[in-house]
């Protein structure tokens, strides 16, 4: 589990989150949209302005005329259009106005220096203008023959007035926007989460009694969709493992009813009337048969409710098959030999798997167990083990009564026995139906598998494949 | 044995044990020529996760045994039987 972090904005709901950083783009994005239009506006006004005051200029230059060595203009006619908030100076060299013209009665001269170009001046200082006036202002320097001086054209120049105007526009629409923005953003998230509602309020409604239901979400395959998938895998998952852990407690409890009920129908048989001491160790050897198998049982039930919790905790080591089954050879060789069984192994030398050495030991303790069992006296059981491409076969043969061929696929079920099974009827010998489930599980979780091969009246073999 | 850093060897020869074995190896050393019973050994080496098997004891014992034995002519690990297991120092007792 995560460490829960205690940040502020963690516990805002992600409606809100989500309705908030709508709102917080879209109010970046309006403020970058003004302030892109004031600069557009900006510019645009100016260069509209500086390309009436350059056309101005040409005019003035075009009809500019020598006047004994003063520049003045000499038609009056190229101020045609400019009456009104224009003004235009031509100045000689020492900056002494020669001629001008005042489109405002108003407009002051300027000293442009020597820098021809565009520059704005405002009515900073000066008590003929009007507040925010601002003028714009063109100056080039200009000659006709031998006489050169300076043209200086200027324009009332407004655009401030406009630019205001469209700020005191956009100081209203701005946050009017960024209100209908997060009334849009809460509307958004909120459809957005509302598919996981319904997936939140339909897994509420699905408990452990109730494990078949299903969200069956009805929509497409993105995030909430997948979400819902995953949710219904995870509760077939579940209804699977709830009801193999009620079956197996059924079974469970059904086999440690029937030899228990036995037990106590024997006792009772036996305490009915008095007994001879001959006769009461009889029965109670006979009992010590059948507890010795509930306690072998009872082993084994608990053996397998633990398995997978087991190879987690356990450790996986490398085994050289040669020593090992040799040594579990060993263990089964009496068993063989009490009915005359002989027992024959065939290993591939240097061979070794990876696994869990208590787990393997029951697995092919339960394998051997069977093949002995299930023998006739005076059969065989080979053992032989050897390499198939990255796996390790090890091959259980018996000479046993094999197995009919509509059994082998319940043959590892868990409390499968095989019908008209002689062993049980010697209670000592009798499984619980366990050791075949048991083995299997076992090789599965070393990642391999257990097949059955066999044939009625010649006998079976057991195949056990494991990751080398 | 070295219980500092786990490493077997008899005859010069280092044997690889598996931390299971060791401490099974261990243990018998520990007592020696006393017989210890399948439940001893075990309790000890598997703790709490022992459930009285004493086929995988003997399967255990077999495979050290086979392990620790390679190139000797007598065996470490006498089987008593019936009763457990001894380890003898004394090679005139095997």
């Amino acid at each position: 589990m995560k460490i829960r972090h205690n940040y502020w904005h963690k516990r805002i709901p992600i409606r809100m989150r989500l309705a908030l950083w709508y709102l917080l783009s879209f109010g970046a994005i309006l403020l970058i949209f003004a302030s892109f239009l004031q600069s557009r506006i900006r510019k645009g006004l100016e260069k509209e302005a500086d390309e009436s005051l350059k056309l101005a200029a040409t005019r003035i230059i075009e009809n500019m005329a020598d006047d004994n060595g003063k520049l003045v203009l000499a038609d009056d006619e190229a101020l045609a259009g400019m009456e009104n908030d224009y003004s235009v100076y031509i100045l000689a060299p020492d900056q002494k106005t020669v001629w001008d013209h005042f489109g405002v009665e108003r407009a002051l001269f300027l000293n442009p220096g020597d820098k021809p170009g565009f520059f704005t001046v405002s009515n900073r200082g000066s008590k003929n203008w009007e507040k925010h006036e601002n003028w714009r202002v063109y100056s080039q320097p200009v000659s006709e023959g031998a006489t050169s001086g300076w043209l200086q054209v200027m324009h009332i120049y407004d655009q401030n007035n406009l630019i205001r105007v469209v700020r005191g526009h956009l100081v209203f629409a701005v946050p009017l926007g960024m209100i209908l923005g997060g009334i849009g953003g809460i509307f958004l998230a909120s459809r957005a989460l509302r598919p996981i509602d319904e997936v939140t309020q339909t897994a509420q409604r699905i408990t452990t009694r109730d494990l078949h239901q299903r969200l069956n979400y009805d929509g497409p395959n993105d995030e909430v969709g997948r979400l819902a998938l995953t949710f219904d895998q995870m509760l077939d998952r579940l209804q699977a493992g709830f009801e193999r852990e009620r079956r197996f407690t059924g079974d469970a409890a059904h086999e440690l009813r029937t030899p228990l009920t036995a037990l106590k129908g024997q006792i009772g048989v036996t305490l009915s009337q008095p007994r001879t001491p001959a006769e009461y160790v009889e029965t109670l050897h006979n009992l010590e048969q059948q507890v010795d198998r509930l306690v072998r049982l009872s082993g084994d039930l608990l053996f397998m409710a633990r398995l997978d919790y087991c190879i987690q905790q356990r450790q996986i080591e490398p085994i050289v098959l040669g020593d090992w089954l040799a040594a579990l050879e060993d263990q089964i060789r009496p068993l063989a030999e009490a009915k005359g069984i002989i027992l024959t192994s065939q290993i591939q030398p240097a061979l070794t798997v990876k696994g869990n050495m208590d787990l393997l030991i029951r697995l092919f303790l339960n394998l051997l167990d069977n093949a002995i069992k299930y023998t006739p006296d005076g059969g065989a059981v080979t053992i032989e083990a050897h390499q198939a491409d990255n796996q390790v076969l090890v091959v259980i043969s018996d000479t046993g009564p094999g197995i009919a061929a509509d059994q082998i696929p319940h043959l590892f079920e868990r409390f499968y026995r095989v019908e008209n099974d002689r062993a049980r009827h010697h209670h000592s010998m009798g499984g619980a139906g366990l050791g075949l489930a048991i083995a299997q599980e076992i090789a599965r979780l070393h990642g391999g598998q257990i097949m059955v091969d066999s044939v009625v009246g010649q006998g079976s073999t057991f195949t056990v494949q494991l990751p080398k | 044995m070295d219980t500092a850093t786990r490493q077997v060897r008899r005859a010069g020869h280092l044997i690889d044990l598996s931390p299971r074995e060791y401490a099974m190896l261990e243990y018998l050393m520990r007592h020696p020529n006393q017989v210890l019973t399948r439940t001893q050994i075990g309790e000890h080496v598997w703790n709490f996760d022992f459930y009285n098997e004493s086929n995988v004891v003997d399967v255990y014992i077999g495979y050290l045994r086979r392990k620790i034995d390679t190139g000797s002519d007598y065996s470490l690990i006498q089987t008593i039987r019936g009763v457990g297991y001894r380890i003898s120092e004394d090679e005139n007792q095997a």
